[in-house]
């Protein structure tokens, strides 16, 4: 089912959380903002392909 | 039933949301985004059975077909434009909110310009 798909974001999300409160301690703060933006990009693309999913459904439904 | 599974699912993408409000903001905008394109795709086989009654009862009906595809078009838009206007918001992003809803509008007063002009052709032939 699809909630797994949140499953992974919400996963995503908190290794990045956890991975930059690590960096940051150890004084990397550049590599911490590398990570956030690395985790953004990486759920940016699972999102992109399920919006584009949406917006063909919702093509086809409404023949747009 | 399809509610339940909205229900529910909107329930466990909030919770969700707020663990990672708190850290990261933009990855949970991302989540925001992410469920709320399932939570629609849950209705779309509804709103199929939907679309197709209609069909049905407007080619048996003498009404002139193309002003349904005008409407369903008209609300299509109205739906996407829902949807990304409440994304903005959640954001805080009004001003692009309210810049996608002056698009929707132009764009569905664009799309009724021929029911506009039908409408008026039937008046001059009354008066």
């Amino acid at each position: 089912m699809d909630i797994d798909l949140l499953f992974k974001i919400a996963g995503v999300g908190i290794l990045i959380a956890v991975l930059n409160q690590v960096l940051s301690k150890a004084g990397r703060e550049d590599q911490a903002m590398m990570t956030t933006l690395t985790g953004v990009i990486i759920v940016l693309m699972m999102v992109i392909s399920k919006i584009s999913e949406l917006f063909n459904l919702v093509r086809d439904t409404f023949n747009l | 039933m399809t509610i339940f599974k909205v229900i529910g699912f909107g329930i466990i993408a909030v919770s969700l949301i707020i663990i990672l409000k708190q850290q990261k903001q933009e990855i949970a905008l991302l989540c925001v985004v992410a469920s709320s394109v399932i939570m629609l795709t849950f209705i779309f086989d509804d709103l199929k059975n939907v679309i197709s009654l209609i069909d049905k009862l407007v080619i048996d009906s003498a009404i002139d077909s193309s002003f349904l595809k005008i409407i369903l078009k008209v609300i299509g838009i109205s739906y996407m434009v829902e949807f990304g206007k409440d994304i903005c918001k959640d954001a805080g992003e009004n001003a692009i909110a309210n810049k996608i809803e002056m698009a929707g509008k132009v764009i569905i007063v664009s799309l009724s310009i021929p029911v506009i002009a039908s409408l008026l052709d039937i008046v001059a032939e009354l008066v």
